[in-house]
């Protein structure tokens, strides 16, 4: 655990990755906390209230059916966290064994995955996504779904590329001379050394998770609306641009804030974990 | 003396693009319950392959064991299926490496990897298999012991790490231990510390060893029999005191000649290094004949056309040269 503990250390003196932790961990904060520090329900229709602008009362302002904004956006970073979560872990149970048996064992099953993963990758990530949510219907377990497809290849290709250079190295060997099998060896020898690149793929994955959360909320292949997702947010406020820009400024800022963060904090995990950059 | 390990005719070929390697070629050696055998030779002589032939690590393709048996304590080894001889590696035959910073997995303690052999082979729960790893840690004369097997190999030096590999290779208390160089990367106290580790575990658990190396002194220090090799096969194979006293073979020879001695002086002046001349032949072509007649100072015709036999020249005295 020293490694760990050190890593910590290193990530207080990385100053832009100490920034992208804060976002990240506030983010998960909010999102935890969000149904007890909401002043309003997200989903509370209040007819009167409607298109007010940002004041004490309702600190992000309302939107065309008088609900409050603020609280949309709170509740909109659990939904988020959620799908952005749960999608990057469906892609690491599938991606891992199938870019680590690629890699280990090579020959045709090698062949076979790595084909399957190219036909997934000729697709533009999101093109596809779209296509699978037009064909499963929008809710949050097929976007989960969708994503975690969309994921797969690029997870199993980062680990195929680490086991391949691992296997080569040295302590396999002796791992197969204590007598260790071959299983054995890929999962205690093989696999723990692939964690930093799954570590930093997947921070990266989930800031792309996020961004394709709320763009496929926003064409209505997402989350169902009226659930406050931050691309149903910004759908409901696109029509109001004018005179209620508060609608999508602060759901956009949102989304921007949280995949900023994701992102500084992946770069720097990258540079941290890789050994040629250690002091 | 009641025979541990016998290799009998071991062949073991690479089959590459550019063609046949024989890596190993005809290869039989023997050895005997708690005899210290070493196996020396140039780079690139097969003795590694003999090594992992014998425990079946070939990496294949391209390699693959092409013909022969090993037999330990007489069942042909070659024959096992895969998971009898994972039983056998770590437990009864267990094997030490040159360049003990590699061969150590940098996720894992030094406690945890000693501990794996145990695990696996006798079920051992990890707390008391770190408990055996601080004992075999002692033994191996790492001073804290208590403190090693909590620590990452990063953070050992490399008599350390040597000591912390062989700890891993002897917990499983194995019949024999076949150390591949095993001080081939430390400077020379720790060369004599960890052969002496080698030496005083090996009396004490009654334990075999074969030991590859290309030092001369190492094998003249603890081998009691000595095998050399040259492009594949054995050339010669004698006690320590006949091969050292009596080389037979032109290339034994050549070895002894070129170590270099302190203060070697013939007639009051200091005479240069003597080397054999011409280098090792390249594996995908070895020279017609006897291997090594390019590079024989006393090579005949018939080395040119003929590949000499083993023929044996005394008791547990065999050499491959014509001339014997």
């Amino acid at each position: 655990m020293d490694s760990l503990r050190d890593a910590f250390r290193r990530l207080m003196l990385h100053r832009m990755t100490f920034f992208g932790f804060i976002i990240v961990v506030a983010n998960v904060l909010l999102a935890i906390a969000a149904p007890f520090v909401s002043p309003n329900d997200p989903l509370e229709i209040n007819l009167q209230n409607k298109v007010l602008p940002p004041s004490s009362g309702h600190y992000f302002g309302t939107d065309e059916y008088g609900r409050d904004i603020f609280s949309r956006v709170l509740h909109g970073a659990s939904i988020s966290l959620q799908i952005s979560a749960t999608s990057v872990i469906l892609s690491l149970l599938i991606g891992i064994p199938l870019g680590g048996l690629s890699g280990f064992y090579g020959g045709f099953i090698d062949l076979i995955f790595m084909r399957m993963v190219d036909a997934i990758m000729s697709f533009p990530a999101i093109l596809l996504a779209i296509g699978i949510m037009a064909a499963l219907g929008p809710n949050k377990a097929n976007l989960t779904i969708a994503l975690g497809v969309v994921f797969i290849p690029r997870i199993a290709r980062v680990i195929r590329g680490s086991v391949l250079s691992l296997k080569e190295k040295d302590f396999v060997e002796a791992s197969r001379a204590i007598g260790n099998s071959e299983y054995r060896t890929f999962y205690r020898h093989v696999l723990p050394n692939c964690l930093s690149p799954i570590i930093v793929q997947s921070t990266m994955l989930f800031a792309y998770a996020t961004l394709a959360e709320a763009a496929l909320s926003f064409l209505g292949l997402g989350t169902p609306p009226p659930a406050p997702s931050w691309g149903n947010i910004l759908s409901d406020g696109r029509n109001f641009m004018s005179d209620g820009p508060w609608m999508t400024i602060f759901p956009g800022l949102a989304i921007a804030l949280a995949v900023f963060g994701y992102n500084l904090f992946g770069d720097g995990l990258r540079d941290l974990l890789d050994p040629r950059l250690k002091e | 003396m009641e025979i541990l390990l016998e290799v009998k005719n071991l062949s073991t070929h690479f089959f590459t693009r550019a063609g046949r390697v024989k890596a190993v070629d005809d290869v039989s050696l023997s050895i005997g319950i708690a005899e210290t055998v070493g196996v020396v030779g140039e780079s690139g002589c097969g003795k590694s392959v003999t090594a992992l032939s014998i425990l079946r690590l070939i990496p294949s393709p391209p390699g693959k064991i092409v013909g022969g048996e090993i037999l330990f304590e007489g069942e042909n080894t070659l024959e096992l299926p895969e998971k009898v001889m994972n039983q056998i590696r770590g437990n009864h035959i267990s094997m030490i490496f040159q360049e003990p910073m590699t061969y150590l997995n940098p996720a894992f303690t030094i406690g945890d990897q000693i501990a794996e052999s145990l695990i696996v082979h006798q079920g051992m729960k990890r707390n008391k298999a770190l408990g055996r790893a601080i004992e075999i840690l002692r033994e191996v004369e790492i001073p804290t012991p208590e403190k090693c097997v909590y620590e990452y190999p990063h953070q050992l030096s490399g008599g350390m790490r040597q000591r912390a590999m062989i700890a891993m290779a002897l917990v499983c208390h194995p019949k024999l231990l076949i150390a591949d160089e095993p001080t081939t990367a430390l400077d020379v106290t720790i060369q004599s510390q960890i052969l002496n580790i080698l030496d005083k575990l090996k009396v004490e658990r009654g334990m075999a060893l074969l030991l590859i190396t290309h030092n001369m002194g190492v094998v003249a220090e603890i081998a009691r029999r000595v095998i050399v090799m040259y492009a594949g096969k054995v050339v010669e194979s004698a006690s320590r005191e006949d091969l050292f006293l009596r080389p037979s073979h032109p290339y034994t020879r050549g070895l002894l000649r070129s170590i270099p001695r302190l203060g070697s002086k013939s007639q009051g002046r200091y005479q240069p290094l003597q080397e054999i001349p011409g280098m090792v032949p390249s594996p995908f072509q070895f020279p017609s004949g006897c291997a090594f007649h390019p590079r024989c100072l006393e090579a005949m015709d018939i080395c040119k056309k003929e590949v000499p036999k083993l023929h044996t020249i005394g008791p547990g005295w065999e050499c491959r040269c014509h001339l014997a």
